[in-house]
């Protein structure tokens, strides 16, 4: 470019002839200084560059992330567990939002005051606050599940280093009501028993959590990151119980146990033409909310779990399988002792008697434990079995709540002679309380067992009704046998059977007793055991609406039934008939044949 | 702008040396450019050096103020619409800013509101639930001097039109004489 360079523009400023760097030194010299100053210039641009890059890159998303971690905090957002409702929408348990107060001792400023401040609002004595504020720690437990108001006031006190976290609480405002059905959830939120436990998926929920940008305060930035994962809420699950005749229930079982001989009653109570539980539970009960503070051995549900030998209520099974094999009809007159051989040994009826012609409706009535012996041996063991199983015995019923029992019934081929005749007349054989109410709900039903299910459905957050899936239903006996077995059973209740008690007015009442030697859990005999007293029915007896079912341990008493379990029965039923404005039988009870002439 | 102000007087008075010196506004003698290029440092330099610094810049400097007062005056209207735009955006900036600020603490405040609210309407729902609960209700009736309800009867109405009276209604025993609870 000779154009620039006009003669001056680029004449240096030094005089000529003054020494400039560089000079002096030869030109290998000054190339090798100039290589030399460009290899520490590369040197340290690669340092640089290099350092960039380990930050930028290699470190980077860690450096972004501390630097986000150090503005953001993060809240998680607890699910509220689902509620467990009635068949009416009553609750049994639900759950509100409640909080964790927890502290952050680096910034609490005075423990001691601030512990002064706090005791009487948490309800936690002074000293314990101050030790826990006064730890060299960054988070302590103050209280837990503390009441909205309280967190309300305490954030009006402004003490610094206080915050609070969800900790919902779960209530159970009917308290023993339908405890054992509704079990309770542990100190982490987690069902352990019951519809609880079962429906621990369905209740629980899922959380959520807050992200927030906050200050050196810790306080939200107004127009900082506040994004939110909401919770997912637990779905509502209904059950097919009735609150108030669960209440009624509850309250007769427990006059029940105030008898002085009684240590534990069950009931429960079927809705027929569904297999619906209506009412279940026992005494002595227990409040989920204090489960705590109960004795471990009675955190169960007795109703489902508890077996004992039905005794007489089981001649149902028995007179129902002979009706059904042709082998008699209600009127078919026998000639019944008052003993029979069975092997090794000798059955007797209640009380020993001469020779009774009685009528197949006598022998339920009297509950004839020889005449009934008489017509298992007709239909034979393999049959029997066969209607023993098919009435559900041996089996759980896969109701929804946890362990069930499925009681215990033997195979016919290994039924010794005395168990072959123990087994007609409700003796070694085991069942659940429930069991024995099914079998009467399918003689009730014309015949149509239906397994009882406790659960109606499951309500999602949103509002979608999930039905519980319709239970197994199997035809046992012919609706002819089940219309004969409910006249006979009506005739138990009548007069000159073993229950009148069981009566109630207005209605026709079917129904049977069973007073059953209980095995002696100290030495696995029946001696110094006492008796299980049963009393299973359905009501009216020409429409029927509910079957209850009744059991009373009683270890110290030779009482019957007839006695002491039908009016438990007639109480409940009553109840039921009367609260679902069942209307009374419209015809009178007929005329029993329970003896003839063979 | 001194050099395209000197080059448009070049251009005029000396069209074809354009491409060589455009720099140039006075004809140059052709004597010291040729003495520069081919010229060595033995060349004086004290020749052009008085030239260069009298002549350009006393020119410079004339020129200089004239163009320049016309360009501002043409240029004006797109400065100020560009100190305005920055400094209007920045104003619609601040208010945005604020407008949305006061948004946010107006919703966290509503948030606040909303979160009261659901808890006052929890509060009265426990309420209500443990009111209704079948224990209280039978001892708030206990306590009203309600009695279970014994045995009732119903009219029912036949096909053809009559009534007929089922069950047997009972009166209710004293307060006294029931039992409390079911």
């Amino acid at each position: 470019m000779p154009n620039t360079v006009r003669p001056g523009a680029f004449t240096s400023r030094r005089a000529p002839g003054s020494r400039r760097s560089g000079a002096g030194l030869s030109v290998d010299q000054r190339g090798l200084r100039n290589r030399w100053g460009l290899v520490l210039m590369i040197t340290l641009l690669v340092l640089v560059v290099g350092r960039l890059a380990v930050l930028q890159g290699v470190d980077g998303a860690a450096y972004a992330n501390a630097a986000e971690q150090d503005r953001l905090r993060t809240y998680p957002i607890a699910a509220l567990r689902g509620a467990v409702l009635d068949r009416d929408g009553n609750p049994f348990a639900y759950t509100v939002e409640a909080s964790r107060v927890v502290a952050d001792p680096t910034v609490v400023a005075h423990p001691a005051r601030t512990a002064r401040a706090l005791t009487t609002l948490l309800g936690v004595p002074e000293p314990e606050l101050t030790e826990k504020l006064s730890r060299d720690d960054r988070y302590v437990v103050l209280a837990a599940q503390v009441s909205p108001e309280t967190t309300d006031a305490i954030d009006e006190l402004g003490l610094p280093g206080i915050s609070f976290e969800d900790d919902p609480v779960r209530l159970y405002p009917a308290g023993t009501v339908g405890g054992q059905v509704i079990g309770f959830v542990g100190r982490d939120g987690a069902g352990l028993a019951g519809i609880e436990q079962t429906f621990e998926d369905e209740l629980a929920g899922t959380n959520g959590h807050r992200r927030v940008e906050v200050g050196s305060g810790g306080n939200p930035i107004p127009s900082g990151i506040d994004e939110s994962t909401p919770a997912t809420d637990g779905d509502t699950v209904q059950l097919t119980l009735d609150q108030d005749l669960q209440y009624v229930t509850e309250q007769r079982l427990g006059k029940a146990c105030q008898d002085g001989a009684t240590t534990r009653a069950s009931a429960v109570v079927l809705d027929v033409h569904t297999g619906h539980v209506v009412a279940m539970g026992s005494c002595p009960g227990y409040d989920p909310g204090n489960y705590s503070k109960t004795d471990p051995n009675l955190l169960g549900n007795p109703v489902v779990s508890d077996v004992f030998e039905p005794g007489s209520v089981m001649k149902a099974v028995t007179l129902s399988a002979a009706l059904e094999e042709g082998v008699a009809k209600p009127d078919t007159v026998l000639s019944v002792n008052g003993h029979i051989e069975a092997g090794d040994r000798v059955v007797t009826d209640a009380h020993d008697h001469a020779p009774v012609n009685w009528t197949v409706t006598g022998i339920l009535a009297k509950s004839s434990n020889v005449g009934t012996i008489m017509l298992a041996r007709e239909v034979g063991d393999e049959k029997l079995e066969h209607y023993l199983r098919a009435f559900g015995l041996g089996s759980t019923t896969d109701i929804e709540l946890p362990g069930e029992s499925a009681g215990i019934l033997q195979k016919s081929a290994d039924w010794t002679a005395s168990r072959a005749a123990n087994v007609p007349i409700g003796q070694g054989v085991s069942v659940t309380t429930l069991q024995m109410a099914s079998i009467y709900q399918a003689i009730a039903n014309d015949g149509v067992r239906i397994e009882p299910r406790i659960v109606e459905s499951v309500t999602a957050p949103g509002g979608k009704v999930t039905d519980a899936p319709a239970p197994k239903s199997t035809r046992v006996i012919s609706q002819a046998t089940a219309d004969q077995m409910a006249y006979m059973l009506e005739a138990v209740v009548g007069p000159g059977g073993t229950a009148p008690l069981g009566q109630i007015e207005g209605f026709r009442v079917a129904g049977k007793t069973g007073t059953a030697q209980r095995a002696n859990p100290a030495c696995n005999c029946y001696a110094g055991g006492g008796y299980v007293t049963t009393f299973v029915g359905f009501a009216p007896a020409d429409d029927p609406q509910y079957v209850v079912a009744v059991d009373l341990e009683r270890p110290t008493s030779d009482a019957e039934g007839g006695q002491v379990a039908a009016p438990v029965f007639a109480d409940i039923m009553r109840y039921a008939l009367t609260a679902d404005g069942v209307v009374p039988s419209g015809t009178p009870r007929p005329d029993f044949v329970l003896s003839g002439t063979p | 702008m001194t050099s395209r102000a000197a080059r448009v007087t070049a251009r005029s008075a000396a069209p074809y040396a354009r491409a060589t010196t455009p720099r140039t506004t006075t004809p140059r003698t052709t004597a010291p450019r040729g003495t520069t290029r081919t010229g060595t440092r033995s060349t004086p330099r004290a020749t052009p050096r008085p030239e260069l610094r009298l002549v350009q810049g006393v020119t410079t400097a004339r020129t200089r103020r004239r163009p320049t007062s016309a360009l501002w005056n043409r240029r004006a209207p797109f400065v100020l619409l560009v100190v305005a735009l920055l400094v209007g955006t920045t104003l619609g900036l601040l208010v945005l800013n604020t407008v949305i600020a006061v948004d946010s603490l107006k919703a966290t405040q509503l948030r606040a509101d909303n979160a009261q609210r659901a808890q006052e309407l929890q509060r009265l729902e426990q309420q209500v639930v443990s009111g209704s609960t079948p224990a209280e209700i039978a001892r708030a009736a206990v306590a009203a001097g309600l009695v279970p309800a014994g045995p009732a009867a119903y009219l029912v109405i036949e096909p053809d039109g009559g009534s007929v009276l089922r069950g047997s209604p009972e009166p209710a025993t004293a307060p006294g004489d029931a039992e409390g609870g079911d």
